[in-house]
């Protein structure tokens, strides 16, 4: 009897044995495929590196804005505009050197000298920045060329995937220059547990692109934010100008305060800035000034927008103020692609001109690396 | 009334946020066994990613992993470290590329493997993954993230 329960068990163990030998070959196979798997995505990966190394390229991004823009001021159609295509090229040497354009298309431009296009659609083609980085150490970089002017919040970050409004706040551009060609210098300190950003330049002055600068004055400008650690994000900014004008030699004395700040779900900016305009000689001295707060609410992939926007261009004249209200609502398909309907309510002070609104629907996508 | 109800129903529906529903899993952040930094807390992490510190303490320049947005690891990443959805910081990073103002972006790969496998070739490196996928010799957890 014994003999046989032996000789059973013995049956069975060798019957058994090779399957938990094979369960085993399995279970090992599978591990294999997995870590094979694994190691061909490394592979891959590590390939297209190479082959980016190879190529050496200059990296081509950008964005493009097309809108439908309605209005009910007399003497402007409701009408499609290609508003903004930009081509924005960078070519990174190393971690110290780098070369960053941006060349603009605006309402598609045809330049056709035979038949003398030049105005048609009154597009531009800008070429808005333009220089040569280098970057020994994150607390000083050095660019050189041209650049947006360190001004303000929407100044530096205009580009309409990213801006709330294809209609920027009215005094943004009058009173820094859009942009400045010279020599500029920014870092990032830490200050304890406050981040600050600074840039520092010194360029040809507003208005003086290119080769035509008509002074031998350069303009000086600066710009601080503080980053505070409190809410989830809080950005205190201001900044400065000096330089002289194109044409009539005035003296432009600028200076901005800007807030950005998040809490949750909400994002409020702010931006002053006022300009004194002195002339050479003789009286005339005069203010340029203009302020906006901006409120927006993130729901899901909506972007709930109001600001409230003035602009007085001459402190002298009378009744040029202007303010405009403006509601706005962003869908975001994607971190690169939106869609805006925007309404604008235009007061103006002066009685003898009417006031007026805008709406615009507009797509703005970005395509980045 | 109903209708009204119904309407606004619908409105709420349309509008209530969609946030990313966070998963039990924990994440680990990641550093190479021989960066000296052998522990930091969920603000440090979110300093280094905010690019608001940029260096380690030895003063060497920080490479930052991070995982595409629809990983929902990245989700919860964003979500529990950064404050905000993965959508919402891609898009702010494609807003510092656009005007050349990012200083230290980091470099977004397609899967946990590959952070595992950079951040163990690189002593500069960070990432971050789930915690039950952190596996090998060159890598070591610097902080959990719950």
């Amino acid at each position: 009897m014994c003999k046989k329960i032996i000789m059973y068990v013995v049956m069975a163990s060798l019957l058994v044995s090779p399957l938990l030998c094979f369960a085993e070959t399995v279970e090992d196979l599978r591990k294999e495929v997995y870590e094979l798997k694994n190691r061909i995505e490394v592979l891959s990966v590590e390939q297209e590196d190479v082959w980016d190394k190879l190529l050496k390229g200059v990296k081509v991004t950008g964005y493009a804005d097309l809108d439908y823009f309605m209005t009910d001021n007399p003497g402007e159609n409701n009408q499609f505009r290609t508003h903004k295509f930009a081509l924005i090229l960078k070519k990174k040497w190393s971690d110290e050197w780098n070369f960053f354009t941006e060349v603009e298309y605006e309402y598609g431009p045809e330049i056709d000298a035979t038949n003398k296009t030049i105005n048609k659609g009154e597009g531009k083609i800008f070429n808005e920045i333009f220089y040569l980085e280098y970057r020994p150490s994150y607390m000083a970089e050095f660019r050189f060329g041209r650049f947006l002017t360190p001004a303000g919040i929407w100044n530096q970050e205009p580009y309409a995937p990213f801006v709330p409004t294809d209609n920027r706040p009215l005094h943004i551009r009058n009173i820094f220059p859009q942009v400045s060609d010279g020599l500029q210098i920014h870092g990032q300190l830490n200050l304890g547990p406050v981040t600050s950003r600074y840039n520092v330049y010194a360029a040809n002055g507003a208005g003086e692109p290119g080769r035509t600068d008509s002074n031998e004055d350069k303009a000086v400008g600066g710009r601080v934010v503080f980053h505070l650690p409190v809410l989830d994000d809080f950005n205190l900014g201001a900044s400065a100008y000096k330089g002289e004008e194109k044409g009539t030699g005035d003296m432009r004395d600028s200076y901005g305060l800007d807030l950005k700040l998040t809490i949750k779900g909400l994002k409020l900016w702010g931006e002053y800035a006022n300009a004194r305009f002195t002339p050479k000689s003789g009286s005339g001295a005069y203010d340029r000034n203009g302020y906006y707060g901006q409120m927006m609410y993130d729901i899901g992939k909506f972007t709930a927008i109001y600001r409230y926007d003035t602009y007085e261009p001459s402190s002298i004249a009378a009744n040029d103020k202007t303010t405009v209200n403006t509601v706005a609502l962003n869908y975001h398909f994607t971190p690169d692609i939106v869609a805006k309907v925007e309404h604008h309510l235009f007061d103006l002070e002066n009685p003898s001109s009417a006031d007026y609104s805008q709406t615009i629907f507009s797509m703005a996508v970005y395509f980045g690396e | 009334m109903r209708k009204i109800l119904m309407i606004v129903l619908g409105i709420w529906l349309l509008f209530n946020p969609m946030k990313a529903v966070c998963s039990a899993e924990q994440i680990a952040v990641i550093v190479n066994k021989a960066n000296q930094v052998s522990k930091m807390s969920s603000d440090e992490v979110k300093k280094l990613y905010t690019n608001d510190v940029l260096t380690w303490s030895d003063g060497k320049n920080v490479n930052l992993y991070d995982l595409s947005t629809g990983d929902p690891a990245r989700k919860d990443f964003s979500n529990k470290v950064l404050g905000k959805d993965a959508e919402k910081v891609a898009e702010e990073w494609a807003n510092k590329k656009i005007t050349n103002s990012a200083k230290n972006p980091p470099i977004t790969v397609k899967s946990s493997i590959l952070v595992l496998d950079r951040v163990g070739k690189d002593v500069s490196a960070i990432g971050y993954l789930l915690k039950k996928d952190v596996k090998g010799e060159n890598v070591k957890i610097i902080a959990t993230i719950d």
